[in-house]
């Protein structure tokens, strides 16, 4: 009986030390693997920096300013362009509905919208900008 | 049987060496048993030498970086490589040095030799190399060269509050501005990895910048000041000194450039200095409607107080304050007394330097002997010379119901602590906002004036004294305003150095001429991006406008 009993610690001694040296391995392996991932997240990380710095660097306010005043129409916001929500007009009576809007065919042969030649087109935007 | 077992468990419990070995059983098993425990523990429950899961090593630590209120980057750390060499292990240092001086053409030859050959074990041969200088180097495989990475301080947003940010030496070490105050006064109240918030916008800043050096420009001037106040919380949202400088690249420009004028410079600041005076009197129960002689020029000892424009008859507190008589001024002052008008300007904070987290801060040059000159010349401006901050300080308490509010350039929370203390009955700041409207609707400072957003304010133009006296031709124009005009949010200050007059202004260079419209300006800019309300309504007052002419004008503009 101490014999077998002998035997069978002997076995689970084996299977352990092996199993201990399978989890060891792992955890070193995984270790590895922290620090490469990690190592990847700091490279990243200053990639980021650069990039925010960059971003901040060509967003600058002023250069913005001399992109806007080249390639756009727009001018500053005059204090008389604001208005109040209650200065929209209520919907008159016997206006049409969504429903109505929706009812208007686009086009009679179907296919191609109809377009109000005579409304204002927006201006044209510029073909590319910067260089 | 039953016999035999007996004896034997008898022979057990006798047998001496037997019960040695059940004890040395039991007290390994124990043994192990607990070191089994631990490390299961250690397995299960135990961090790694790391550190938690979530920390990164970020190499070597930088700086906080300096946001605008809104988070926009104006200062961050990148990493750049920096190349080294190490003497001793140099081969040859004539072929390496030359070798270095055909990647770094900017070096001299002989300077990087004498370097190669110094007896140390360490000297800088280039901080701060591009990407591709240092792969070059790491190709000519030079012994004894090797590179370090090393944090430089960058400032994406280049002149942008220059100023106020301050820039670094090359050892990262921080010389003006919130880098240096970061290295010292605010050295415990910076958290790790936090940025520095700063209370200015940025947008705000560049529209100051732009409107400033336009004005510079057009009146030929040799600098200004511009300066934008919260006047609730004492947050500084724009300050602007120019000329300006580039942080990157410091030594790029002259040396005066860093000078910051809104903080460090010290002027006599003419009539701007008249709101103080005359916000004094109200709130010495003085009413804007009482008389003071304004007849004649004063004559004290050697000197004569006169007005640009005499009206020649007494003016009443309101007519001072919307003409900028001098003469008017100097009689206030003369029945509030000196002792009166020294603890003002003292609790309105001018006789200090301006308490806040930059470290250039001049101080104010009042008189030693304060008699009865001074008392009138200080009643205009003269005599008495503070920084741009220190009038934007007090004006802000003129403006927000009578509050001194230490400014600060940090974002304040709201519910913060501001440090205010009361200088003026809250009647005397309204009474005082009604004035600054006065002088914006028919005084000196028309040009000022924005439609939708109204100003109030006061202008000043003073001669800048030049050993031993004034220099006529030399002036300090200056708009200190606040908008909007009926209930104050912000409080701008625009200084502008040695203006001259131009055609268009029929040579005039006063404040009215050059700061007014400047300010008028930048408040049609920076109002909408401020979120202040527009003022419609038909005297001036948040409401809806009659909008007829409006679409008549637009529809011409088309």
């Amino acid at each position: 009986m101490i014999r077998a009993l002998n035997l069978g610690m002997l076995a689970l001694t084996i299977m352990i030390c092996f199993g201990l040296y399978r989890v060891t391995h792992a955890a070193q392996e995984r270790e590895g693997d922290l620090k490469r991932v990690e190592a990847q997240i700091t490279e990243q990380q200053r990639a980021i920096d650069v990039l925010k710095a960059e971003w901040t660097h060509l967003s600058q306010p002023g250069k913005v300013q001399a992109m806007a005043t080249r390639y756009l129409n727009l001018q500053p916001m005059k204090a008389t362009q604001i208005a109040y929500l209650n200065e929209i007009p209520m919907r008159p009576e016997g206006a049409a509905t969504m429903d109505d809007i929706a009812a208007i065919p686009f086009s009679k042969q179907g296919g191609e919208p109809v377009y109000d030649e005579s409304a204002p087109v927006p201006q044209a935007k510029p073909a590319r900008l910067g260089r | 049987m039953t016999d035999d077992a007996r004896a034997r468990r008898k022979a057990e419990q006798s047998d001496p060496v037997r019960g040695r070995v059940i004890f040395c059983a039991a007290a390994f098993a124990m043994i192990f048993g607990v070191l089994a425990l631990r490390m299961a523990q250690i397995a299960l429950f135990s961090p790694d030498s790391g550190g938690g899961v979530a920390f990164v090593e970020t190499g070597p630590v930088g700086r906080p970086d300096i946001v605008d209120r809104n988070g926009v980057l104006l200062a961050t750390d990148l990493q750049v490589a920096s190349v080294y060499a190490d003497p001793r292990d140099v081969w040859d240092p004539e072929e390496t040095a030359s070798a270095l001086v055909s990647v770094f053409p900017e070096l001299d030859e002989e300077a990087v030799l004498a370097k190669l050959k110094a007896k140390t074990g360490f000297v800088w041969i280039k901080r701060d190399i591009t990407p591709r200088q240092h792969a070059a180097v790491h190709d000519l495989g030079l012994p004894g060269i090797g590179f370090r990475q090393e944090l430089k301080r960058v400032y994406p947003n280049g002149r942008a509050a220059a100023h106020v940010v301050g820039f670094v030496d090359v050892d990262n070490k921080g010389l003006a501005g919130i880098e240096r105050a970061i290295d010292t006064t605010l050295a415990d109240k910076v958290a790790h990895g936090e940025p520095v918030r700063l209370s200015i916008d940025l947008r705000v800043q560049h529209v100051v910048e732009d409107e400033l050096a336009q004005t510079i420009q057009t009146f030929s001037a040799i600098g200004g000041t511009g300066v934008v106040i919260d006047v609730k919380t004492g947050e500084v949202i724009a300050m602007v000194s120019a000329p300006d400088f580039d942080p990157n690249h410091v030594n790029a420009d002259p040396a005066e450039n860093r000078f910051n004028r809104a903080t460090l410079g010290v002027y006599e600041m003419g009539s701007t200095f008249k709101s103080f005076n005359t916000a004094m009197a109200l709130d010495a129960g003085i009413s804007s409607k009482d008389y003071f002689d304004a007849r004649a020029p004063i004559r004290i000892g050697r000197f004569s107080i006169r007005d640009y424009h005499p009206m020649g008859r007494a003016l009443t507190v309101e007519e001072i304050f919307e003409h900028s008589s001098n003469v008017g001024s100097a009689h206030m002052a003369q029945k509030m007394g000196i002792e009166k008008q020294r603890a003002f300007l003292a609790s309105l904070g001018q006789l200090e330097p301006v308490v806040m987290e930059l470290p250039e801060r001049g101080a104010p040059l009042s008189p030693k002997n304060w008699g009865e000159v001074e008392l009138m010349t200080i009643s205009f401006g003269h005599g008495i010379a503070v920084s741009p901050m220190h009038v934007v300080a007090g004006v802000t308490a003129m403006a927000n119901g009578g509050m001194y509010i230490p400014p600060t350039i940090l974002k304040r929370d709201a519910g913060a602590d501001l440090h205010a203390h009361r200088v003026l009955k809250p009647e005397t700041s309204t009474e005082m906002n009604r004035l600054f409207r006065l002088v914006v609707e028919r005084g000196t400072a028309r040009k000022a004036d924005v439609p939708g957003y109204p100003v109030g304010g006061k202008t000043g133009t003073a001669e800048k004294s030049k050993a031993g006296g004034y220099a006529r031709k030399a002036l300090l124009s200056s708009f200190i305003g606040v908008f909007p005009a009926d209930a104050p949010q912000y409080a701008i200050l625009v200084i502008i150095d040695e203006p001259k007059g131009t055609k268009e202004t029929a040579g005039y260079a006063t404040g009215g001429w050059t700061a007014a419209p400047a300010t008028s300006r930048i408040v049609a800019r920076i109002a909408p991006m401020l979120g202040v309300e527009p003022r419609l309504g038909p005297n001036n007052e948040p409401g809806i406008a009659d909008r007829e002419g409006e679409a008549i004008q637009m529809a011409q503009d088309h």
